[in-house]
């Protein structure tokens, strides 16, 4: 399972794991774990738009993003950042990417967490892959 | 520049008190928190502020001393007969006691904008059902409903910062552990963030609630579509309505535009009673304006009724039929109207605007209003939570302290003051 995981998180490639690639009986499982992989292999980085002149600074991304949470555990209760640790933030009414590289769609979690797209009244953020 | 913290903001009724705002030379240059509203009622309000006492005389509008516009206030007040005093739903609690204070004394009528506080106080009295407190929301209920609010035009941050999104001591995960229903007659920007949608058929309210009241008590499921909404939506409606431990029902000012308004909120808190007897359930109105609940609350206290409060007789009586503003206007009741920050021009119909123009007015205001511009006396006061503090009353009833942090311009007054002057001087 921790190869599966480091292998997810790209800290491994399937190359390392070499009876996958030296028995012939292991073929089709690296057949089929080769096109599972493939998605993960060729994504970019978070892939999110936002468009400041439709956000109406409810502040639903900030409170609902994970990231946000684990990073300032205040936010947890509806309160906005204090700092600028964080995600994102709300400033002058509209939201403000402060550290996008902690978003969890990047490495090493690189989930396909889409939660600020979801619960954005305005559609003013969009994942676009 | 001075960094300021915990700031409550006076943007909306639901007072957020986590604003951050850095302050440099008197003037605001950023807010942290704050949603659009809010933004906008800290960084524009002082741009676009009134300065200065004006009186409209024969034709000619000229500016005078604070303290003599309030004397020519005092003039009017006191040789009309009867007084429409109005508005107070964007002053402190304070004020709105001098108001109603005023009202009494000069034997006026006491009346403010439209709300769905006005109605559903006195219901949960009634039926002795409780208001919501939203940090009791937060903690604890598993089930929320919107009926008839659309936040994200009118409360921006009320499912961040309260119901929906934080994690509550009981609600662990927040938004995982709540399931989320709207109620409308429409798809609005709030449905995006619910499970259940609930698209009622306009004029069907009193059916769907009559509905949930059986499923809720008898176990039972209907097999037709009910108000418009499919058989399948309400029974999942009402299986996670039946498995929720606490029940949050908010109830916005979207049902304010049903033609049997009255009964539907009526049935509203009976169907929360009924919930009530087997787990919790409260209701909480979203007031529409920053005070809507206090200029409620408080005239409930003093006088036992909501609004359309008339002193005429002495004691108030409130018929809104007879006493509300809008008929009065239209049977050439005022002869003299103060109004203290609402623009009356948009709650009462353009015949009532009309008897409105014909008689001496006088403007209480911040920024300047249809009814600034028309006023026989205008008055400006200081910004309320920036300038003058007090208490405002949040939409679930809770008291909440403003934290002044600008100073007034010289010569200018609060709200509180100009009253208490005019109190005293008639």
């Amino acid at each position: 399972m921790s190869f599966a995981i480091k292998l997810l998180q790209r800290e491994v490639t399937l190359e390392q794991c070499t009876p996958l690639f030296n028995d012939p009986k292991y073929a089709e499982n690296l057949k089929q774990l080769q096109e599972l992989i493939a998605p993960l292999l060729s994504a970019m980085q978070t892939l999110i738009q936002i468009d400041e002149d439709k956000c109406i600074g409810c502040g639903n991304c900030v409170i609902a993003c994970p990231a946000n949470v684990a990073i300032e555990p205040a936010v947890a209760k509806g309160i906005n950042p204090r700092t600028t640790d964080v995600v994102f933030t709300v400033e002058d009414g509209k939201i403000k990417m402060l550290n996008l590289d902690k978003c969890r769609r990047n490495p090493p979690h690189r989930l396909n967490c889409n939660i600020c797209e979801i619960v954005c009244y305005s559609e003013a953020i969009k994942v676009i892959a | 520049m001075k960094k300021l913290t915990d700031i409550p903001c006076t943007g909306c009724s639901l007072l957020c008190d986590d604003i951050v705002i850095d302050v440099s030379d008197g003037s605001i240059s950023k807010v942290y928190g704050s949603c659009s509203h809010g933004t906008k009622r800290f960084k524009e309000v002082l741009a676009t502020r009134l300065l200065e006492a004006k009186i409209f005389e024969n034709g000619i509008t000229r500016s005078v001393a604070t303290e003599d516009a309030i004397d020519k206030a005092v003039e009017i007040l006191s040789s009309a007969e009867k007084v429409l005093v109005y508005g107070f739903e964007n002053s402190t609690n304070e004020t709105i006691e001098l108001g109603l204070a005023l009202a009494e004394k000069i034997g006026g009528t006491f009346d403010t904008s439209p709300s769905i506080c006005h109605l559903t106080v006195p219901l949960l009295e009634k039926y002795g059902v409780r208001i919501g407190e939203l940090e009791e929301i937060l903690d604890k209920a598993d089930f929320i409903v919107f009926w008839g609010a659309n936040l994200a035009d009118t409360h921006l941050r009320q499912a961040s910062r309260y119901s929906v999104f934080p994690r509550g001591e009981i609600v662990k995960t927040g938004r995982e552990n709540r399931i989320v229903a709207t109620i409308d007659v429409r798809k609005t920007k709030v449905t995006r963030i619910a499970q259940h949608q609930l698209i009622v058929n306009i004029g069907e309210d009193l059916d769907l609630i009559s509905k949930i009241q059986d499923a809720f008590s008898q176990e039972s499921s209907t097999e037709d579509d009910v108000a418009g909404i499919s058989q399948l939506s309400f029974a999942t409606f009402m299986h996670d309505l039946k498995n929720a431990t606490f029940v949050a029902v908010f109830v916005g000012s979207g049902v304010m535009y049903s033609i049997n308004v009255d009964q539907i909120i009526e049935n509203i808190v009976k169907l929360v009673k009924s919930i009530s007897t087997k787990k919790t359930c409260t209701v909480t109105p979203l007031a529409e304006n920053l005070n809507s609940m206090g200029v409620t609350l408080i005239s409930k206290k003093k006088t036992g009724f909501t609004y359309a409060i008339d002193f005429s007789n002495g004691s108030p009586v409130s018929n809104p039929s007879v006493t509300s503003v809008t008929n009065q206007l239209l049977r050439g009741n005022f002869d003299a109207a103060i109004i203290v920050k609402s623009d009356i021009f948009t709650h009462i119909p353009r015949s009532a605007t009309k008897q409105l123009l014909k008689i001496p007015t006088i403007a209480l205001e911040e920024i300047p209003t249809l009814v600034s511009e028309f006023a026989s006396v205008t008055i400006p006061v200081t910004l309320t939570g920036l300038e003058t503090g007090g208490y405002i009353t949040r939409t679930d009833g809770k008291k909440i302290e403003l934290k002044p942090f600008l100073k007034p311009p010289k010569n200018m007054f609060s709200e509180e003051e100009v009253l208490r002057k005019i109190l005293s001087k008639i």
